[in-house]
């Protein structure tokens, strides 16, 4: 789970405004600016020989339109030659459009979805070879995700890697570079046939300048800075001894004609995304208290602990449980038949903080993109309709005195109604994790604003 | 084209900054071609839930006139979903000596999973009897726009390209009589809890297409921020600047800018887009009532009045490095926009639509004047968009000039500009390709040539300590 993309050019840029230059030093700033123009298009059909019948996806058939381009991105590097970074997200800043046909008795129904370029946009990424390639998958790095919104659809899985390719350049100068990706790829997986074609080009341009003065710490953060207190640092390590967490749904369609852009109308189903069961070494969560030390507080960690049990500490933190999730979808379609898969999904990160002497552990929240996690190959409701964009999916609430147990056991769990684009249904979701602390240490004492 | 739309207001705005230098506050005075500066006074927004959709059902029909247009053997549903959320921003402000108010509703957070999208599911009958569809979706329109005099401000669907995707149908004009309008106070903005009931139903019947429309959209407003529009902490540095402007009458506009399209290279996509075997023009022929042009040019004032002549080619004589002028032609006025489409044995479509008022984009570089016409139609309508199938700006591409223009520099010291539009542009949409060919002339008189010095008040960078 990503925070949105604003949030890392801030911080890239914040980082940049505080880095301290060497006193004299003329620095150089390379900036390598990226620029693409073209489209990703998908055709695919449910293909009989590729496994469609297993699914009940061989019905469908449909497109995906991802526009690239309209809009730079840029990298900085201070000094040195200009290199690629590993992955750039290629500015889209125009959605995916989606289609998708569903050939039945009484006339085809169609699907058509918008999909976040956030969730389905292209990355330019290194291949082996020395070569470069377009990696759709957006910012929420869902290689196996869903690329189809509500409809019907191949999963990003699905489609060819790293497609298409091209030899990097072998150096970067101040000439721009267009790297030509046009070309044409079949594929046959997940039940469908189809091929990707693509228009894309993309020009690395690089400038080098010298660094703008005002890089300099504002007077107002100087001043903010200069009043000095003592903040003390706890590191909280545990070890996932058992993670169970569930999301699901039963959905329907919504009455006509709201279901209608979606071919949802007389649809019901169920989908859901589970991850659990004994870990033998579990994913690492990471948390971090810190207090204001007042003149002559003991600073050693027993007292560090007392003050978390008395919840004189506020505490942060969070980690990811693994991508060994899975979706599952069940779905009765409009008219008849009936669609059914399973795929592997990833996980939603684990947010920890603490507020009035509770500790939060929550899946999502505010600012975050989740990946689509119970969606698959066949129709049905987003995340987003479900629960809402950007809201915590589910919580456990532990008292702050128990963090300094060895053990900590955490299990909440959420039910409602929900209204979505084009479906109506229940949702519930569960989370229960048990935890072992395996570290804590007392960081040093640091000094600067709270 | 919100984005296109977006450039040129900004560019107007900076094209008013020089007369509006002297004047408080740190939002730049924002001026419509033709209209009074509008120098805001008071700026409320607020969160808006959304509930609800509108849809639009139609059909071929003879008594509208569908054998005349080709459009018999269509139907289809349009549906407009502003999605959960939507951001309202109001200002209060005053324009030539009246109380006025904006307020834009922009519908979908990040990301636009849950934003406003426009989906259209279009149908035909093929000569043979079989059916082909049309799936097409458009995030283009996700605004609601009002303006209100005084405190009031009249809330409704902003005519534009609400219904507009690649696969044709009803057009916003179609349906306009329909839609709501609701009045909301900046009172009641700030205070929140106001419910905008924009439900509608009912017939309509239009240019060859009847239907239904269907709209359950309501926008219940959340407690409003009022906006101190000069916060205390902003701190302003004076700036002398000479500012030169050139004022041109419109004299003449004539011809037309026919964009030729066919299906693009995407066979799947054409194929989604019922678009294989279709071909057409949709030709755009501006007539003015009433137009005038602007060029400027602004230095600092240490630049004598003369050099700044001399180099922006207004003057002859020795010159130093070029100055250029940038500036717009606008009209009011009226022409069409007109297409015609057609595919092997099946009728051909053809419709035609009035244009309003538009603006050609101008400025100076290497020594000549460059003409740029991108119809903005000064709405969110999407020019090439017609009740026939065919390309969106999308398509054609949105930064690019439908058609262009160069003069040599030494045209601005006549007093009669000629700009003959005749290099057109092709483009290769996914959807849709093709090329422009016009053939458009744009006569300029020229009025006054105005020279002067105005104190502006410059923002001071925060972080700049």
């Amino acid at each position: 789970m990503l925070r949105r993309a604003g949030l890392g050019v801030t911080v890239a840029g914040a980082a940049l405004l505080l880095g301290a230059a060497p006193a004299g030093a003329a620095r150089q700033v390379t900036r390598l600016t990226t620029s693409a123009q073209g489209e990703l298009v998908v055709g695919w059909h449910g293909d009989h020989a590729a496994g469609c019948a297993d699914r009940g996806t061989c019905a469908f058939s449909g497109t995906y339109e991802l526009p690239i381009g309209g809009g730079a991105t840029q990298s900085e590097q201070v000094s040195g030659n200009a290199t690629l970074p590993p992955q750039i997200q290629l500015d889209s800043g125009q959605p995916t459009v989606v289609r998708a046909r569903r050939d039945a008795p009484g006339g085809p129904g169609l699907c058509v979805d918008v999909v976040s370029s956030d969730l389905s946009g292209v990355s330019l990424v290194q291949a082996p070879g020395r070569r470069l390639a377009l990696q759709p998958g957006g910012l929420a790095g869902a290689a196996s995700g869903p690329l189809a919104g509500r409809c019907a659809g191949p999963l990003f899985s699905d489609l060819p890697t790293g497609f298409p390719t091209v030899q990097a350049p072998a150096r970067l100068g101040s000439k721009p570079v267009t790297l030509d990706f046009s070309g044409r790829r079949a594929f046959s997986a997940g039940g469908w046939s189809g091929e990707v074609t693509s228009t894309v080009k993309v020009t690395l341009t690089v400038t080098r300048h010298a660094a703008p003065r005002s890089e300099r710490i504002p007077r107002a953060i100087r001043a903010y800075l200069a009043k000095r207190r003592s903040i003390q640092f706890v590191t909280l390590e545990y070890r996932a001894q058992q993670v169970a967490a569930g999301l699901g749904v039963a959905f329907r369609g919504l009455p006509d004609p709201a279901c209608e852009p979606f071919d949802a109308c007389g649809a019901s189903g169920t989908a859901s995304w589970s991850i659990g069961g004994p870990v033998a070494k579990g994913p690492l969560i990471l948390l971090s208290a810190e207090r204001r030390l007042r003149p002559g507080e003991p600073r050693d960690l027993a007292s560090a602990l007392r003050a978390l049990r008395e919840g004189q500490m506020h505490v942060t933190g969070g980690g990811d449980l693994g991508s060994n999730g899975r979706a599952q979808s069940a779905e009765q379609l409009p008219g008849g038949g009936s669609c059914s898969d399973s795929t592997p999904a990833g996980a939603p990160s684990l947010n920890v903080a603490s507020r009035r002497g509770r500790v939060s552990f929550a899946f999502g929240g505010p600012q975050e993109l989740s990946p689509e996690l119970f969606r698959t190959r066949c129709p049905g409701p987003l995340l987003a309709d479900a629960f809402g964009q950007g809201e915590t999916l589910v919580v456990g609430r532990v008292p702050e005195r128990v963090l300094a147990a060895r053990t900590l056991r955490v299990g909440g769990q959420s039910a409602g109604g929900f209204t979505g684009s084009g479906y109506l249904g229940s949702r519930r979701a569960t989370l229960l994790l048990v935890l072992r602390r395996v570290r804590a240490r007392v960081e040093p004492v640091g000094v600067g604003a709270p | 084209m919100r984005a296109r739309a977006a450039a040129i207001v900004v560019g107007v705005a900076a094209l008013a900054a020089p007369a509006a230098a002297s004047g408080q506050g740190i939002f730049q005075v924002v001026t419509s071609i033709g209209g009074p500066p509008f120098l805001p006074q008071r700026v409320v927004d607020a969160p808006v839930a959304v509930s609800g959709q509108m849809v639009v059902r139609f059909h071929g029909d003879r008594a509208a006139g569908c054998e005349a247009s080709g459009l018999c053997d269509t139907s289809g549903t349009i549906t407009w979903d502003p999605g959960r959320t939507a951001e309202v921003f109001a200002t209060l402000g005053v324009a030539g000596g009246r109380r006025e108010s904006d307020v834009y509703i922009t519908f979908g957070d990040y990301p636009p999973l849950s934003g406003a999208r426009t989906v259209a599911e279009v149908r035909r009958t093929r000569p043979d009897g079989s059916r082909a569809g049309c799936a097409d979706a458009s995030t283009d329109v996700s605004d609601l726009e009002a303006r209100g005099r005084g405190l009031a401000l009249d809330v409704g669907f902003a005519r534009g390209g609400l219904l507009g995707t690649r696969c044709g149908g009803p057009l916003d004009e179609d349906i306009a009589s329909l839609l709501p309008v609701r009045r909301v106070t900046f009172s009641q903005l700030e205070r929140g809890g106001s419910r905008l009931d924009l439900s509608a139903h009912g017939a309509f019947a239009s240019h060859g297409l009847a239907g239904q429309l269907d709209s359950t959209v309501v926008l219940t407003l959340a407690r409003g921020r009022n906006h101190n529009l000069v916060p205390p902490n902003i701190r302003f540095k004076r700036r002398r600047m000479r500012v030169l402007d050139v004022s041109y009458a419109l004299d003449q506009l004539s011809g037309q800018v026919a964009v030729d399209f066919a299906a693009g290279s995407q066979p799947a996509l054409c194929d989604a887009l019922d678009a294989c075997d279709l071909s057409g023009t949709v030709a755009l022929a501006p007539v003015a009532s009433s137009g005038a042009a602007r060029l400027s040019a602004q230095v600092p004032e240490r630049v004598s009045a003369l050099a700044l002549l001399q180099r922006t080619g207004l003057v002859n004589g020795r010159s130093g490095k070029p100055i250029p002028l940038r500036g717009f032609v606008g009209w009011k006025g009226g022409g069409a926009i007109t297409a015609t489409t057609s595919r092997p044995g099946g009728p051909a479509c053809s419709d035609r639509i009035p244009m309003g008022a538009d603006a050609i984009l101008l400025d100076t570089s290497g020594g000549a004047l460059h003409a740029g016409y991108s119809p903005l139609g000064m709405s969110n309508a999407d020019p090439v968009r017609t009740r026939c199938p065919g390309p969106s700006t999308a398509d054609v591409g949105q930064v690019q000039a439908l058609a262009t223009a160069t003069a040599p520099l030494a045209a601005l010291r006549q007093p009669t500009l000629t700009l003959r539009f005749t290099r057109g542009a092709g483009f290769a949409g996914a959807g849709y390709s093709g090329s422009t060919k016009p053939n458009l002339t744009v006569v300029l008189k020229r009025t006054r040539v105005r020279e002067r010095v105005v104190t502006q008040r410059i923002e001071v960078d925060p972080l700049s300590g």
